[in-house]
């Protein structure tokens, strides 16, 4: 059986290492998080059994394979996707994010683009179906009211899967009442939208605003869309901080995510969120550093 | 008689028809020129103003380029397919010309554009839309003054080819 995500994904890398990809076992393709290409290296299925690698015919990958794939991610328009590439990621059709090295130009204020891409790694994006979601949203919801919540895991544990799975129950009312949320996908990886049109299934009552700064889209749905939820991948900052407290102010809940080991972390540290915004999380969803991707550690409901 | 006068009829009616429509192959050519003019400043202005992928650009633009949109068309859906951009722009222009629908400048100023269709700065392809732009521009003007010089004599000239042979058949 073909997995449809792993398939998106591979489509982007170099028809050499494609076919090569294509040919994998169901199994690895179900398992795949991560597909890394590095000029000079054999391109990596990355599982967390262990990495396959994909040699093609040439052994490695050069700078054309690079450039290819590079040209397939961005659909031919780099310019569409200049202030993606100039923080160093693309994310392409599909909800994949890649993230991209390569050389940078600067102008004096700091990066102003990447040239010379010279590794890629597309992270795999997956819509799953799991307990752990319906028991961080019966968290979140119980008492007909939705509390404030947050992920927290170290990077590619699960967290934006996990985010978008909980959207989707709230949003249908499968625990709760059915709610009207918003998304503010600064990235394009919770809800995928391509065209107008989602990428992943994010709830019949959910409204999503793509690649525009979490802080200002917040503040833009919160004005206008009057949604009871707004959830928001990887906050951190003073300008999130203060629009996610505009937003509780007005009465809306927001359920986000952020990198970070543990609940203690989450409080102590500054730079994530001040303590006056970290506060005003009722749950703290920590997923698992190892093992199983997606898997709650902890469940604390404050 | 009557069959000559018939046959005279003919005759005139064929060849005032074929001067109509080679008239009418001239304002074509003319329309087509304004609509691949319109399709590329449409271009312009979503890779300019909204950052349009390409792909998305190209079918805004198809919509614009009444008989032309297939070449559009076809580049955007070649694209969708993975094909890098400049490669499918120019297989789409060449395949255009070789089907009537560009003439051989238009297909040369079209190719002008390969090189730089996805690459970072939009700034540097709105500049070479607009260097192409001013030259089908001109082409276009040129196009206009000769349809409007001669569109009447072309006409008038079938009918009058028409009279004469329609003369010399009695």
């Amino acid at each position: 059986m073909a997995d449809r995500p792993f398939d998106s994904a591979s489509a982007f890398l170099p028809e050499d290492i494609k076919k090569e990809a294509q040919t994998l076992g169901d199994d690895v393709k179900r398992e795949a998080t991560q597909i890394r290409l590095r000029c000079g290296q054999a391109a990596l299925v990355c599982t967390a059994a262990g990495r396959i690698r994909l040699r093609g015919p040439y052994g490695t990958l050069n700078g054309r394979h690079i450039a290819e794939c590079f040209e397939k991610l961005c659909r031919g328009s780099p310019y569409a996707m200049a202030e993606q590439i100039r923080r160093g990621y693309v994310t392409a059709s599909g909800g994949h994010r890649a993230g991209i090295c390569g050389a940078g130009v600067s102008d004096g204020a700091g990066p102003r683009t990447l040239t010379d891409i010279s590794s890629i790694n597309i992270r795999i994006a997956r819509q799953i179906r799991s307990d752990e979601a319906r028991a961080a949203v019966s968290a979140m919801t119980g008492g007909g009211e939705i509390r404030n919540a947050v992920i927290l895991s170290p990077p590619g544990r699960g967290k934006t899967t996990l985010l978008r799975e909980m959207v989707r129950l709230i949003s249908n009312g499968v625990l709760s009442p059915e709610y009207d949320v918003a998304i503010a996908d600064e990235r394009s990886e919770i809800a995928a939208m391509h065209n107008g049109e989602y990428g992943f299934d994010v709830g019949r009552n959910t409204d999503v605003i793509d690649r525009v700064p979490k802080s200002e889209a917040i503040s833009m749905l919160v004005r206008s869309m009057a949604p009871r939820l707004i959830a928001a991948d990887e906050i951190g900052g003073a300008a999130d901080a203060a629009a996610v407290a505009e937003a509780v102010r007005c009465g809306v809940s927001v359920l986000t995510t952020a990198h970070c080991g543990s609940a203690e972390d989450f409080y102590r540290r500054r730079d994530i969120l001040p303590a006056s915004a970290a506060g005003l999380f009722g749950v703290v969803i920590v997923l698992c550093a190892h093992g199983e991707v997606g898997r709650i550690e902890e469940l604390r409901v404050i | 008689m009557t069959v000559r006068v018939f046959a005279a009829i003919c005759v005139v009616a064929s060849c005032t028809l074929l001067g109509f429509g080679a008239e009418r192959s001239a304002y074509l050519r003319v329309r087509r020129s304004a609509e691949l003019i319109s399709a590329l400043k449409l271009i312009r202005d979503e890779i300019g103003y909204a950052v349009t992928p390409i792909d998305r650009a190209f079918r805004a633009a198809a919509g614009a380029a009444g008989e032309n949109g297939e070449l559009f068309i076809s580049c955007a859906e070649a694209v969708e397919a993975g094909e890098a951009v400049s490669a499918a722009w120019r297989r789409c222009v060449s395949s255009a010309r070789e089907e009537g629908r560009l003439t051989g400048g238009q297909a040369e100023l079209l190719d002008i554009l390969t090189p730089l269709w996805g690459k970072a700065d939009a700034q540097a392809q709105c500049s070479a839309l607009d260097g192409v732009t001013l030259r089908l521009e001109e082409q276009y003007e040129k196009l206009r003054g000769e349809h409007g010089r001669n569109a009447a004599i072309i006409r008038c000239s079938g009918l009058l080819a028409g009279l004469t042979a329609a003369v010399l058949l009695f």
